[in-house]
């Protein structure tokens, strides 16, 4: 008897995982799932300058923050926050804080960078303020409008641009004084990056600050140390471009061309899988893909290689933290088209390497995956809940104006919920030592101190 | 003795089967039976309605939104498949619709996709 049943549960297991197989091939098939392509990783001069400058804080007006700050390597180029904290920080990745006194100002959660030199990026942000609408002609739409510096490669060099003149972010503001000094005689320096307080727009003030910027980086007359180093690295990034003819779109396009080599998700269980090796993922990883492209309609919003359709969604998120107008709400991508259906829109974010980017949101509200997934199983969980102070987490028009595609609920079980985690841990790539070394740099031209995670952080 | 329990235990099995062995098989796809007909009658609504749930979206949307829909479809296909499966092992057609409007009688968004029409 024991046999007989042994050999019915062998049975019993083989037809499943077969029936499973042969499901998930129907959906690759219907969806045209292809591996990633991936491009290969080259360090030629220009990846070496947009390493430094993806690194060095000298970038910021305080000298206190670099792209690396809020896009950490260890914590797969995001930072473990629910909202960035920039300039004015102390610590990194969950244990970062403002210094004394301070709020925090920065309304979003920090976004991963993983393969954005894919075709299918077309917008940047969480509200997609920058978007690419000519890609041969490199015509992009962005809040500088005329006033964006000519000769930007693509949407991410155009990104790179933003961080650097935000004040709550890289820039800082008029009067500030760097606790980061430089060697001597740099103690305590002003921060240089801000001239003055008023401009007549917000774009002169920009342009102004992109104009110091580059001041800062490769000096005028009276040469520093890192002004020497990053005209060396920038004339052999640019060969034949004269210093005078250098402008902040240069910088841009070497952090660009750093991003795109050093995050590209390489090696990943689920492009295996599509490459034909079938044991590349488990059982359950294979129910949970089956989840995510039927009953669970992630695929509706979460398509194409990357896993998004860079288009824009309201999936019931109540607003948490400062919020983007400083008043605690965030009402998206109406905050950058003024159409009335964008509000509390936002872009469906790239999948790749989810697993590593928690919190999730564009408030960073929700700290884990299973927790991101079981939201997505019903959108209109916070709508009728409270907060401390009495009132509702969500406003009447906030739910009115969740996504109709998931209002009624996907009514997954807990475990078709762990079986989708499954499926979106498979999206990790995995990281060689070999590979660690070449992105993080041993030192930065100006010096100051790298921001890395240690040892026991990671 | 022994040998007078296994020809017994063997006779009533054979008895219980040719007596039984319809709901005994039925019982073994239950489960999978019940499951794949809210799949199906799922994929059917949510087919129905995506013109509406979709109105405000973009084209793209739209797309993901009609190919997520299409594919679905596939579990009515596989529901027909372990129908036709179960009738050929000799099982009644009306005891594998009786299950299959059972699967849905507590879900009354699904039952007008679902009930025969009259």
């Amino acid at each position: 008897m024991r046999i007989l049943l042994f050999f019915v549960a062998i049975f019993t297991i083989v037809s499943c995982s077969n029936n499973t197989d042969i499901k998930l091939d129907r959906a690759i098939k219907h969806y045209n799932l292809k591996p990633l392509a991936v491009r290969k990783f080259e360090e030629d001069p220009k990846y070496r300058l947009g390493q430094a400058l993806f690194f060095d804080t000298i970038l910021s007006g305080n000298r206190d923050t670099s792209c690396a700050t809020c896009h950490l390597w260890g914590r797969a180029s995001s930072d473990n926050l629910p909202v960035s904290i920039g300039t004015y920080g102390k610590g990194l990745a969950e244990n970062r804080f403002l210094d004394e006194g301070r709020t925090i100002e920065h309304p979003r959660n920090s976004l991963d960078l993983w393969n954005r030199d894919n075709n299918s990026v077309r917008a940047l942000f969480w509200d997609g303020r920058v978007e690419m609408i000519d890609p041969d002609k490199r015509i992009f739409r962005t809040p500088m409008e005329d006033y964006l510096p000519a000769g930007l490669d693509n949407t991410l060099a155009v990104q790179a641009l933003f961080p650097l003149v935000r004040p709550d972010e890289m820039l800082g503001r008029f009067g500030d004084r760097s606790s980061n000094d430089l060697l001597f005689p740099h103690n305590n320096q002003l921060n240089t990056l801000v001239t003055r307080e008023a401009f007549s727009s917000e774009k002169e003030r920009i342009l102004d600050a992109n104009r110091q910027i580059l001041l800062r980086i490769l000096g005028d007359t009276d040469l520093e140390y890192w002004h020497i180093k990053y005209r060396e690295m920038f004339d052999k990034a640019y060969p034949g471009v004269s210093h005078t003819n250098f402008t902040v779109a240069h910088i841009a396009n070497a952090i660009s061309h750093f991003e795109e080599l050093a995050f590209a998700t390489r090696q990943t269980d689920w492009d295996d899988f599509l490459s034909g090796q079938k044991d590349a993922i488990s059982k359950e990883a294979k129910a949970g893909a089956l989840l995510f492209y039927g009953k669970g309609k992630c695929v509706a919003c979460h398509s194409g290689p990357l896993m998004s359709d860079f288009n824009y969604h309201n999936l019931g998120i109540p607003d948490h933290g400062p919020g983007f107008d400083g008043n605690g709400k965030d009402y998206g991508r109406y905050t950058v088209t003024g159409n009335e259906k964008d509000k509390y829109r936002f872009r469906t974010p790239p999948l790749r390497n989810v697993s590593r980017t928690a919190p999730y949101f564009h408030n960073g509200i929700i700290t884990n995956l299973r927790d991101a997934v079981e939201h997505i199983n019903d959108v209109t969980f916070y709508s009728d809940k409270y907060k401390d102070d009495g009132n509702f987490m969500m406003r009447k028009d906030q739910i009115r104006s969740i996504s109709p595609i998931l209002k009624s609920g996907l009514e997954l079980s807990d475990v078709e919920i762990e079986q989708i985690v499954t499926f979106l841990e498979s999206l990790e790539s995995s990281i060689t030592q070999d590979l660690f070394t070449k992105i993080m740099p041993a030192s930065v031209p100006s010096n100051l101190e790298i921001h890395r995670l240690n040892e026991e952080e990671l | 003795m022994k040998q007078l329990s296994i020809i017994f235990l063997l006779t009533s099995l054979f008895a219980g089967y040719a007596l039984f062995g319809d709901d005994m098989k039925l019982t073994f796809y239950k489960a999978d039976l019940l499951e794949q007909e809210k799949l199906c009658q799922n994929a059917k609504r949510d087919f129905m309605q995506q013109d509406n749930i979709t109105i405000n979206e973009s084209d793209e949307t739209k797309i993901n939104v009609f190919m997520n829909a299409k594919y679905n479809m596939n579990t009515c296909y596989d529901l027909e498949l372990l129908r036709s499966k179960l009738i050929s092992e000799g099982i009644s057609p009306e005891k594998i619709k009786y299950l299959e409007l059972k699967a849905i009688e507590s879900d009354s968004s699904l039952i007008e996709f679902a009930a025969p029409k009259t």
